[in-house]
Protein backbone atom coordinates (compact mmCIF):
# COMPACT_ATOMS: atom_id res chain seq x y z
CA UNK A 1 0.00 0.00 0.00
CA UNK A 2 1.21 3.35 -0.65
CA UNK A 3 1.89 5.63 2.55
CA UNK A 4 2.04 8.81 0.93
CA UNK A 5 -0.80 11.06 0.70
CA UNK A 6 -0.29 14.51 -0.92
CA UNK A 7 3.92 14.73 -0.18
CA UNK A 8 3.53 13.44 3.06
CA UNK A 9 5.39 10.17 4.54
CA UNK A 10 3.50 8.37 6.48
CA UNK A 11 6.06 7.40 8.45
CA UNK A 12 7.21 11.68 8.99
CA UNK A 13 3.40 12.26 9.65
CA UNK A 14 3.75 9.16 12.77
CA UNK A 15 7.01 10.99 13.99
CA UNK A 16 5.61 14.46 14.10
CA UNK A 17 2.44 12.74 16.04
CA UNK A 18 4.70 10.94 18.68
CA UNK A 19 7.11 14.06 18.48
CA UNK A 20 3.94 16.04 19.46
CA UNK A 21 2.72 14.18 22.16
CA UNK A 22 5.59 14.32 24.11
CA UNK A 23 5.61 18.07 23.86
CA UNK A 24 2.34 18.26 24.89
CA UNK A 25 3.18 17.08 28.67
CA UNK A 26 6.12 19.58 28.62
CA UNK A 27 3.38 22.18 27.95
CA UNK A 28 1.14 21.04 30.25
CA UNK A 29 -1.67 19.72 28.45
CA UNK A 30 -1.30 16.21 28.99
CA UNK A 31 -0.91 14.91 32.27
CA UNK A 32 2.48 13.32 33.45
CA UNK A 33 1.07 11.44 36.07
CA UNK A 34 -0.84 9.46 33.80
CA UNK A 35 0.85 6.99 30.88
CA UNK A 36 0.50 7.48 27.70
CA UNK A 37 1.84 3.72 27.19
CA UNK A 38 3.13 1.52 30.06
CA UNK A 39 4.88 -1.08 28.79
CA UNK A 40 6.47 -2.20 32.45
CA UNK A 41 4.43 -5.29 33.19
CA UNK A 42 6.32 -6.60 36.46
CA UNK A 43 3.53 -6.55 38.53
CA UNK A 44 1.46 -8.96 36.10
CA UNK A 45 4.25 -10.89 35.39
CA UNK A 46 5.01 -11.65 39.02
CA UNK A 47 1.26 -12.86 39.30
CA UNK A 48 1.27 -15.49 35.97
CA UNK A 49 0.80 -18.80 37.21
CA UNK A 50 4.24 -19.68 36.08
CA UNK A 51 7.81 -18.13 35.71
CA UNK A 52 9.97 -19.27 32.58
CA UNK A 53 13.75 -19.11 33.65
CA UNK A 54 15.50 -18.42 30.61
CA UNK A 55 18.83 -18.50 31.60
CA UNK A 56 18.71 -22.54 32.60
CA UNK A 57 15.58 -22.97 30.27
CA UNK A 58 13.49 -24.40 33.18
CA UNK A 59 9.67 -23.70 33.43
CA UNK A 60 9.09 -23.62 36.96
CA UNK A 61 4.92 -22.80 39.02
CA UNK A 62 5.57 -19.34 40.29
CA UNK A 63 6.11 -20.52 43.72
CA UNK A 64 8.72 -22.99 43.29
CA UNK A 65 11.14 -23.03 45.67
CA UNK A 66 13.82 -24.31 43.36
CA UNK A 67 13.99 -21.34 41.35
CA UNK A 68 17.77 -20.44 41.54
CA UNK A 69 18.95 -16.98 43.01
CA UNK A 70 21.25 -16.44 39.82
CA UNK A 71 17.68 -16.59 37.82
CA UNK A 72 15.86 -14.03 39.33
CA UNK A 73 16.77 -11.31 36.66
CA UNK A 74 16.01 -13.86 34.32
CA UNK A 75 12.37 -14.68 34.89
CA UNK A 76 9.59 -13.98 32.35
CA UNK A 77 5.71 -14.62 33.60
CA UNK A 78 4.25 -17.25 31.74
CA UNK A 79 0.14 -17.41 31.22
CA UNK A 80 -0.13 -20.41 29.02
CA UNK A 81 2.12 -23.30 28.29
CA UNK A 82 1.63 -25.58 25.39
CA UNK A 83 3.16 -29.46 25.46
CA UNK A 84 6.70 -28.70 24.11
CA UNK A 85 6.84 -25.90 27.00
CA UNK A 86 5.83 -28.79 29.54
CA UNK A 87 8.73 -30.80 28.37
CA UNK A 88 11.12 -27.55 29.85
CA UNK A 89 9.03 -28.48 33.23
CA UNK A 90 10.89 -28.10 36.75
CA UNK A 91 10.89 -31.74 37.71
CA UNK A 92 9.93 -30.62 41.52
CA UNK A 93 7.46 -27.81 40.90
CA UNK A 94 5.70 -29.97 37.79
CA UNK A 95 3.51 -27.09 36.42
CA UNK A 96 0.54 -27.92 34.27
CA UNK A 97 -1.72 -26.16 32.10
CA UNK A 98 -4.21 -23.90 33.72
CA UNK A 99 -7.42 -22.66 31.99
CA UNK A 100 -7.16 -19.12 32.15
CA UNK A 101 -9.77 -17.22 29.89
CA UNK A 102 -9.52 -14.23 31.90
CA UNK A 103 -7.02 -12.44 29.55
CA UNK A 104 -8.93 -13.38 26.10
CA UNK A 105 -12.07 -12.55 27.68
CA UNK A 106 -10.95 -9.14 28.51
CA UNK A 107 -9.02 -8.08 25.59
CA UNK A 108 -11.67 -6.39 23.91
CA UNK A 109 -12.86 -4.58 26.89
CA UNK A 110 -9.75 -3.64 27.74
CA UNK A 111 -8.68 -2.06 24.32
CA UNK A 112 -12.21 -0.02 24.63
CA UNK A 113 -11.38 0.93 27.65
CA UNK A 114 -7.68 2.01 26.59
CA UNK A 115 -9.32 4.03 23.39
CA UNK A 116 -11.52 5.82 25.74
CA UNK A 117 -8.76 6.74 27.67
CA UNK A 118 -7.15 8.25 25.46
CA UNK A 119 -9.76 10.16 24.31
CA UNK A 120 -10.21 11.36 27.87
CA UNK A 121 -7.01 11.99 28.08
CA UNK A 122 -6.17 13.92 25.05
CA UNK A 123 -9.91 14.69 23.80
CA UNK A 124 -9.77 18.46 24.24
CA UNK A 125 -6.38 18.72 22.48
CA UNK A 126 -7.51 16.43 19.98
CA UNK A 127 -10.85 18.68 19.24
CA UNK A 128 -8.43 21.77 19.72
CA UNK A 129 -5.78 20.74 16.71
CA UNK A 130 -8.68 19.44 14.24
CA UNK A 131 -10.24 22.60 14.24
CA UNK A 132 -6.55 24.07 13.52
CA UNK A 133 -6.10 21.71 11.22
CA UNK A 134 -9.23 21.49 9.00
CA UNK A 135 -8.30 25.45 8.43
CA UNK A 136 -4.57 25.04 7.57
CA UNK A 137 -3.24 24.46 4.10
CA UNK A 138 -2.18 20.81 4.86
CA UNK A 139 -5.21 20.36 6.60
CA UNK A 140 -7.31 21.62 3.05
CA UNK A 141 -4.67 19.43 0.85
CA UNK A 142 -5.65 16.32 3.13
CA UNK A 143 -8.99 16.94 2.77
CA UNK A 144 -9.02 16.85 -1.05
CA UNK A 145 -7.28 13.93 -1.01
CA UNK A 146 -9.38 12.00 1.32
CA UNK A 147 -12.41 13.38 -0.80
CA UNK A 148 -10.79 11.48 -3.76
CA UNK A 149 -10.32 8.50 -1.86
CA UNK A 150 -13.68 8.46 -0.95
CA UNK A 151 -15.04 8.74 -4.17
CA UNK A 152 -13.38 5.82 -5.60
CA UNK A 153 -14.63 3.33 -2.59
CA UNK A 154 -17.85 1.46 -3.63
CA UNK A 155 -20.71 1.64 -1.97
CA UNK A 156 -20.10 -1.23 1.53
CA UNK A 157 -16.96 0.67 1.85
CA UNK A 158 -18.35 4.02 2.15
CA UNK A 159 -20.75 2.39 4.37
CA UNK A 160 -17.92 0.83 6.65
CA UNK A 161 -16.21 4.24 6.82
CA UNK A 162 -19.31 5.82 8.05
CA UNK A 163 -20.01 3.63 10.34
CA UNK A 164 -16.35 3.83 11.83
CA UNK A 165 -16.84 7.58 11.93
CA UNK A 166 -20.36 7.07 13.59
CA UNK A 167 -18.93 4.78 16.52
CA UNK A 168 -16.15 7.29 16.78
CA UNK A 169 -18.95 10.17 17.12
CA UNK A 170 -20.79 8.26 19.36
CA UNK A 171 -17.88 7.22 22.05
CA UNK A 172 -16.88 11.35 21.78
CA UNK A 173 -20.08 11.96 23.39
CA UNK A 174 -19.94 9.14 25.66
CA UNK A 175 -16.67 10.68 26.86
CA UNK A 176 -18.44 14.45 26.89
CA UNK A 177 -21.51 13.14 28.72
CA UNK A 178 -19.36 11.10 31.40
CA UNK A 179 -17.36 14.25 32.03
CA UNK A 180 -20.38 16.29 32.44
CA UNK A 181 -21.95 13.80 34.98
CA UNK A 182 -18.29 13.44 36.60
CA UNK A 183 -17.36 17.27 37.14
CA UNK A 184 -21.20 18.21 37.86
CA UNK A 185 -20.68 15.45 40.89
CA UNK A 186 -17.77 16.87 41.87
CA UNK A 187 -19.00 20.47 41.56
CA UNK A 188 -15.68 21.40 39.06
CA UNK A 189 -16.64 23.73 36.40
CA UNK A 190 -13.56 22.75 34.21
CA UNK A 191 -13.39 22.27 30.74
CA UNK A 192 -14.97 18.70 30.84
CA UNK A 193 -11.47 17.19 30.50
CA UNK A 194 -10.44 15.85 33.93
CA UNK A 195 -6.79 15.09 32.37
CA UNK A 196 -5.47 17.82 31.38
CA UNK A 197 -3.79 19.72 33.55
CA UNK A 198 -2.71 23.86 33.56
CA UNK A 199 0.77 24.01 34.78
CA UNK A 200 3.78 24.86 32.54
CA UNK A 201 5.52 21.36 32.43
CA UNK A 202 9.12 21.06 33.23
CA UNK A 203 11.05 23.53 31.65
CA UNK A 204 8.81 24.40 28.99
CA UNK A 205 9.93 22.10 26.26
CA UNK A 206 12.84 24.35 25.73
CA UNK A 207 16.43 22.36 24.93
CA UNK A 208 18.24 22.11 27.60
CA UNK A 209 21.83 20.31 28.32
CA UNK A 210 22.33 20.15 24.53
CA UNK A 211 25.29 17.10 24.47
CA UNK A 212 28.60 17.15 23.24
CA UNK A 213 30.70 14.12 21.31
CA UNK A 214 29.21 11.48 21.81
CA UNK A 215 31.67 8.31 22.01
CA UNK A 216 29.48 5.08 22.23
CA UNK A 217 32.24 2.67 21.71
CA UNK A 218 30.64 -0.51 20.80
CA UNK A 219 31.06 -1.70 17.24
CA UNK B 1 46.37 -18.42 14.23
CA UNK B 2 46.24 -18.58 17.79
CA UNK B 3 46.31 -21.98 20.11
CA UNK B 4 42.92 -20.58 21.17
CA UNK B 5 40.89 -20.30 17.71
CA UNK B 6 42.46 -23.25 16.42
CA UNK B 7 40.51 -25.61 19.10
CA UNK B 8 37.09 -24.31 17.92
CA UNK B 9 35.21 -26.03 15.21
CA UNK B 10 35.45 -23.50 12.62
CA UNK B 11 32.72 -23.03 10.00
CA UNK B 12 33.95 -23.72 6.45
CA UNK B 13 35.30 -20.70 4.37
CA UNK B 14 32.43 -20.95 1.76
CA UNK B 15 30.02 -20.26 4.55
CA UNK B 16 31.91 -17.48 6.16
CA UNK B 17 32.45 -16.34 2.80
CA UNK B 18 28.23 -16.61 1.90
CA UNK B 19 28.49 -14.46 5.39
CA UNK B 20 30.27 -11.74 4.58
CA UNK B 21 28.26 -11.75 1.24
CA UNK B 22 25.01 -11.31 3.20
CA UNK B 23 26.54 -8.70 5.77
CA UNK B 24 27.69 -6.51 3.01
CA UNK B 25 24.11 -6.29 1.15
CA UNK B 26 22.57 -5.92 4.98
CA UNK B 27 24.78 -2.94 5.95
CA UNK B 28 23.99 -1.12 2.32
CA UNK B 29 20.42 -1.52 3.56
CA UNK B 30 20.59 -0.60 6.82
CA UNK B 31 22.02 2.91 5.86
CA UNK B 32 19.22 3.20 3.19
CA UNK B 33 16.69 3.03 6.51
CA UNK B 34 18.95 4.87 9.07
CA UNK B 35 20.60 7.62 6.27
CA UNK B 36 16.60 9.53 5.96
CA UNK B 37 16.20 9.54 9.60
CA UNK B 38 19.35 10.81 10.45
CA UNK B 39 19.65 13.56 7.70
CA UNK B 40 15.74 14.44 9.12
CA UNK B 41 16.66 14.45 12.67
CA UNK B 42 19.87 14.56 13.77
CA UNK B 43 21.62 15.49 10.87
CA UNK B 44 25.03 16.83 12.60
CA UNK B 45 25.32 12.95 13.66
CA UNK B 46 26.53 12.07 10.00
CA UNK B 47 28.08 15.47 8.70
CA UNK B 48 30.32 16.32 12.29
CA UNK B 49 30.17 12.98 13.92
CA UNK B 50 31.09 10.78 11.05
CA UNK B 51 33.30 8.22 12.78
CA UNK B 52 29.92 7.70 15.21
CA UNK B 53 27.40 7.35 12.38
CA UNK B 54 29.69 4.39 10.96
CA UNK B 55 29.54 2.92 14.54
CA UNK B 56 25.87 3.02 14.27
CA UNK B 57 25.58 1.32 11.09
CA UNK B 58 28.11 -1.03 12.00
CA UNK B 59 26.31 -1.95 15.04
CA UNK B 60 23.59 -1.82 13.28
CA UNK B 61 24.55 -4.33 10.80
CA UNK B 62 25.71 -7.12 13.08
CA UNK B 63 22.11 -6.48 14.77
CA UNK B 64 20.33 -7.32 11.07
CA UNK B 65 22.61 -10.26 11.02
CA UNK B 66 21.56 -12.00 14.11
CA UNK B 67 17.94 -10.83 13.21
CA UNK B 68 18.22 -12.65 9.74
CA UNK B 69 19.56 -15.75 12.13
CA UNK B 70 16.67 -15.55 14.34
CA UNK B 71 13.82 -14.84 11.60
CA UNK B 72 15.04 -18.01 9.86
CA UNK B 73 15.43 -20.66 12.82
CA UNK B 74 11.97 -19.39 14.12
CA UNK B 75 11.06 -20.15 10.08
CA UNK B 76 10.23 -16.75 8.80
CA UNK B 77 11.90 -14.72 6.07
CA UNK B 78 14.10 -12.22 6.89
CA UNK B 79 11.95 -9.67 4.35
CA UNK B 80 12.31 -5.87 4.39
CA UNK B 81 10.06 -5.27 7.08
CA UNK B 82 11.98 -7.48 9.45
CA UNK B 83 15.52 -5.64 8.33
CA UNK B 84 13.59 -2.63 8.74
CA UNK B 85 12.79 -3.65 12.46
CA UNK B 86 16.43 -4.97 13.09
CA UNK B 87 18.03 -1.37 11.59
CA UNK B 88 15.76 0.56 14.10
CA UNK B 89 16.28 -1.88 16.64
CA UNK B 90 20.46 -2.08 16.23
CA UNK B 91 20.25 2.30 16.28
CA UNK B 92 17.97 2.54 19.32
CA UNK B 93 20.43 0.34 21.48
CA UNK B 94 23.44 2.47 19.94
CA UNK B 95 22.08 5.68 20.53
CA UNK B 96 20.43 4.30 24.16
CA UNK B 97 24.23 2.92 24.69
CA UNK B 98 25.21 6.35 23.64
CA UNK B 99 23.68 8.07 26.68
CA UNK B 100 24.33 6.25 28.98
CA UNK B 101 27.77 5.93 28.04
CA UNK B 102 29.73 8.84 26.81
CA UNK B 103 28.69 11.54 29.11
CA UNK B 104 29.47 11.10 32.69
CA UNK B 105 27.92 9.42 35.87
CA UNK B 106 25.53 12.14 36.11
CA UNK B 107 23.72 12.33 33.34
CA UNK B 108 24.28 8.59 32.58
CA UNK B 109 21.66 8.20 36.08
CA UNK B 110 19.68 11.03 34.79
CA UNK B 111 18.77 8.96 31.24
CA UNK B 112 18.27 6.11 33.45
CA UNK B 113 15.84 7.68 35.33
CA UNK B 114 14.15 8.94 32.18
CA UNK B 115 14.04 5.67 30.36
CA UNK B 116 12.33 4.24 33.59
CA UNK B 117 9.60 6.97 32.86
CA UNK B 118 9.60 6.13 29.29
CA UNK B 119 9.28 1.96 30.09
CA UNK B 120 6.44 3.03 33.06
CA UNK B 121 4.34 5.61 31.57
CA UNK B 122 5.71 6.47 27.90
CA UNK B 123 6.91 9.65 28.29
CA UNK B 124 10.16 11.31 27.16
CA UNK B 125 11.08 14.42 27.47
CA UNK B 126 12.96 15.33 23.79
CA UNK B 127 15.88 18.19 24.67
CA UNK B 128 18.11 17.86 21.80
CA UNK B 129 18.71 16.50 18.15
CA UNK B 130 20.28 13.37 19.35
CA UNK B 131 17.67 12.82 21.55
CA UNK B 132 14.83 13.42 18.79
CA UNK B 133 16.49 10.83 16.71
CA UNK B 134 16.35 8.34 19.56
CA UNK B 135 12.74 9.00 20.36
CA UNK B 136 11.56 9.28 16.46
CA UNK B 137 13.60 5.83 16.39
CA UNK B 138 11.75 4.08 18.92
CA UNK B 139 8.26 5.43 18.36
CA UNK B 140 8.45 3.74 14.84
CA UNK B 141 9.98 0.36 16.33
CA UNK B 142 6.75 0.43 18.79
CA UNK B 143 4.50 1.38 15.73
CA UNK B 144 5.73 -1.99 14.17
CA UNK B 145 4.51 -4.41 16.52
CA UNK B 146 2.03 -5.14 19.23
CA UNK B 147 4.74 -3.59 22.11
CA UNK B 148 2.10 -4.84 24.62
CA UNK B 149 2.58 -8.47 23.90
CA UNK B 150 2.91 -10.05 27.00
CA UNK B 151 6.59 -11.13 26.77
CA UNK B 152 7.87 -8.56 24.45
CA UNK B 153 7.21 -5.84 27.17
CA UNK B 154 8.53 -7.66 29.53
CA UNK B 155 11.39 -8.35 27.28
CA UNK B 156 11.93 -4.72 26.99
CA UNK B 157 11.56 -4.11 30.40
CA UNK B 158 14.29 -6.56 31.18
CA UNK B 159 16.78 -4.98 28.88
CA UNK B 160 16.29 -1.97 30.86
CA UNK B 161 17.31 -3.91 34.05
CA UNK B 162 20.09 -5.66 33.06
CA UNK B 163 21.15 -1.84 32.04
CA UNK B 164 20.62 -0.23 35.00
CA UNK B 165 22.10 -2.90 36.90
CA UNK B 166 25.33 -2.16 34.54
CA UNK B 167 25.21 1.32 35.32
CA UNK B 168 24.66 1.01 39.45
CA UNK B 169 27.92 -1.49 39.19
CA UNK B 170 30.25 0.88 37.19
CA UNK B 171 29.57 3.76 39.83
CA UNK B 172 29.19 1.67 42.98
CA UNK B 173 32.12 -0.29 42.22
CA UNK B 174 32.97 -0.11 46.24
CA UNK B 175 29.72 -2.23 47.39
CA UNK B 176 30.85 -5.05 45.08
CA UNK B 177 34.70 -5.05 45.58
CA UNK B 178 33.66 -5.40 49.17
CA UNK B 179 31.87 -8.84 48.17
CA UNK B 180 33.48 -12.07 48.26
CA UNK B 181 35.55 -12.41 44.57
CA UNK B 182 33.20 -15.29 43.59
CA UNK B 183 30.25 -13.37 44.18
CA UNK B 184 31.38 -10.45 42.82
CA UNK B 185 32.07 -12.78 39.47
CA UNK B 186 29.19 -14.42 40.04
CA UNK B 187 27.39 -10.94 39.73
CA UNK B 188 29.33 -9.36 36.66
CA UNK B 189 28.53 -12.28 34.84
CA UNK B 190 25.07 -12.68 35.07
CA UNK B 191 24.78 -9.09 34.30
CA UNK B 192 26.65 -9.37 30.93
CA UNK B 193 24.27 -12.67 30.44
CA UNK B 194 21.22 -10.47 31.13
CA UNK B 195 22.22 -7.23 28.74
CA UNK B 196 23.33 -9.57 26.20
CA UNK B 197 20.51 -12.36 26.36
CA UNK B 198 17.75 -9.25 27.01
CA UNK B 199 18.95 -7.85 23.11
CA UNK B 200 18.05 -11.06 21.59
CA UNK B 201 15.05 -11.68 23.31
CA UNK B 202 13.54 -8.51 21.97
CA UNK B 203 15.44 -8.50 18.89
CA UNK B 204 13.54 -11.94 18.07
CA UNK B 205 10.12 -10.89 19.73
CA UNK B 206 10.01 -8.01 17.36
CA UNK B 207 10.63 -9.67 14.29
CA UNK B 208 8.94 -13.03 15.08
CA UNK B 209 6.10 -12.16 18.20
CA UNK B 210 5.77 -15.94 19.58
CA UNK B 211 8.83 -17.77 19.43
CA UNK B 212 9.04 -20.88 21.72
CA UNK B 213 10.04 -20.88 24.78
CA UNK B 214 13.23 -23.26 23.83
CA UNK B 215 14.18 -20.96 21.85
CA UNK B 216 13.53 -18.00 23.58
CA UNK B 217 16.48 -19.68 26.15
CA UNK B 218 19.18 -20.77 22.98
CA UNK B 219 18.86 -17.26 21.42
CA UNK B 220 18.82 -15.83 24.84
CA UNK B 221 22.10 -17.83 25.07
CA UNK B 222 23.82 -16.49 21.72
CA UNK B 223 22.83 -13.11 23.15
CA UNK B 224 24.80 -13.30 26.23
CA UNK B 225 27.74 -14.86 24.40
CA UNK B 226 27.82 -11.54 21.51
CA UNK B 227 28.14 -9.63 25.50
CA UNK B 228 31.07 -11.68 26.77
CA UNK B 229 32.61 -11.94 23.35
CA UNK B 230 31.64 -7.45 23.13
CA UNK B 231 33.27 -7.17 26.72
CA UNK B 232 36.63 -8.80 26.46
CA UNK B 233 36.85 -6.72 22.77
CA UNK B 234 36.60 -3.92 24.93
CA UNK B 235 38.62 -5.03 27.86
CA UNK B 236 41.25 -2.15 27.57
CA UNK B 237 38.78 0.58 26.86
CA UNK B 238 36.01 -0.43 29.77
CA UNK B 239 39.62 -0.76 32.37
CA UNK B 240 41.18 2.68 31.00
CA UNK B 241 37.49 4.45 31.82
CA UNK B 242 37.17 2.04 35.04
CA UNK B 243 34.08 -0.17 33.87
CA UNK B 244 34.39 -3.79 35.45
CA UNK B 245 33.07 -6.70 33.65
CA UNK B 246 33.12 -9.78 34.23
CA UNK B 247 35.70 -10.56 30.97
CA UNK B 248 38.21 -7.87 32.73
CA UNK B 249 38.24 -9.47 36.28
CA UNK B 250 37.81 -13.39 36.02
CA UNK B 251 41.35 -14.43 35.84
CA UNK B 252 42.86 -16.10 32.32
CA UNK B 253 39.84 -14.39 30.44
CA UNK B 254 41.08 -16.03 27.20
CA UNK B 255 40.29 -19.53 28.58
CA UNK B 256 37.32 -18.05 30.35
CA UNK B 257 35.76 -17.20 26.94
CA UNK B 258 36.71 -20.02 24.97
CA UNK B 259 34.91 -22.35 27.59
CA UNK B 260 31.58 -20.24 27.08
CA UNK B 261 32.00 -19.98 23.73
CA UNK B 262 32.38 -23.73 23.44
CA UNK B 263 29.69 -24.90 25.99
CA UNK B 264 27.21 -22.01 24.03
CA UNK B 265 27.78 -23.43 20.25
CA UNK B 266 27.62 -26.81 21.63
CA UNK B 267 24.18 -25.70 23.04
CA UNK B 268 23.12 -23.88 20.16
CA UNK B 269 24.22 -27.04 18.08
CA UNK B 270 22.62 -29.48 19.57
CA UNK B 271 19.26 -26.96 20.46
CA UNK B 272 18.52 -25.23 17.63
CA UNK B 273 16.59 -26.45 14.44
CA UNK B 274 18.59 -27.87 11.65
CA UNK B 275 18.08 -24.44 9.15
CA UNK B 276 19.95 -22.09 7.15
CA UNK B 277 19.73 -19.92 10.44
CA UNK B 278 21.20 -22.21 12.65
CA UNK B 279 24.28 -22.35 10.27
CA UNK B 280 24.61 -18.38 9.97
CA UNK B 281 23.66 -17.56 13.68
CA UNK B 282 26.60 -20.13 14.72
CA UNK B 283 29.17 -18.84 12.05
CA UNK B 284 28.70 -15.63 12.87
CA UNK B 285 29.08 -15.94 16.53
CA UNK B 286 32.38 -17.72 15.29
CA UNK B 287 33.82 -14.77 13.19
CA UNK B 288 32.78 -12.53 15.92
CA UNK B 289 34.52 -14.73 18.38
CA UNK B 290 37.52 -13.87 15.77
CA UNK B 291 37.73 -10.68 15.34
CA UNK B 292 37.36 -9.36 18.44
CA UNK B 293 40.09 -11.53 19.93
CA UNK B 294 42.37 -9.76 17.13
CA UNK B 295 40.37 -6.08 18.89
CA UNK B 296 41.72 -6.78 22.13
CA UNK B 297 44.99 -7.64 20.67
CA UNK B 298 44.59 -4.44 18.85
CA UNK B 299 43.63 -2.24 21.53
CA UNK B 300 46.29 -3.52 23.88
CA UNK B 301 47.77 0.35 24.59
CA UNK B 302 45.70 2.09 22.97
CA UNK B 303 43.19 3.25 26.23
CA UNK B 304 41.00 5.71 25.59
CA UNK B 305 41.83 6.21 21.69
CA UNK B 306 40.36 2.32 21.20
CA UNK B 307 37.40 4.17 19.09
CA UNK B 308 38.08 2.05 15.91
CA UNK B 309 35.23 0.72 13.96
CA UNK B 310 35.33 -2.71 13.48
CA UNK B 311 33.09 -4.65 11.24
Amino acid sequence: MNNRLSGFDGGDIGDAIALRLQSLRVEGKADEDRPLLRLDYREQAAGAPFQFDIACSKLHRTECPDIPPGSRTALYGVWEVNDDDLKLACGRCRPQPVKDDEMKKNSSTDMMYGFLSILDQFGSVLVERGKEYRNSEHGKEVAKTVEGILSGVDAAQKEAINSTIASLDGLLRVIQDYNAGFTASNGNGGNGNGAIKGNGGINGGKPRNPKGRSRSKKS
Amino acid sequence: MTRTESVLKMPDEKFLSELDTIMKAHRVRVEENLSPLVSSYYPAMADKYPVEYRKMIELTTKMTMVGHACADIAGYPFDDRRLTISSLFGACCFIADSFIDDFGEAVAREYVERFELLLTKGWFEVRNERERLFYVIISRLFAERDVLDPMLRQAILGQFLAQKRDIEIRFEAGKLNAMPRSRRLNILKECARDRGGCVTMVLSLLLVPGVALKCHHLLYRAGAMFMYIDDHGDCHYDLYYNRITYMNQVGAPLRALRRIFNECIESLDRGLPECFGKKMLIAFLYRYFVTRLQKHRLERNRGQYAWTIYE
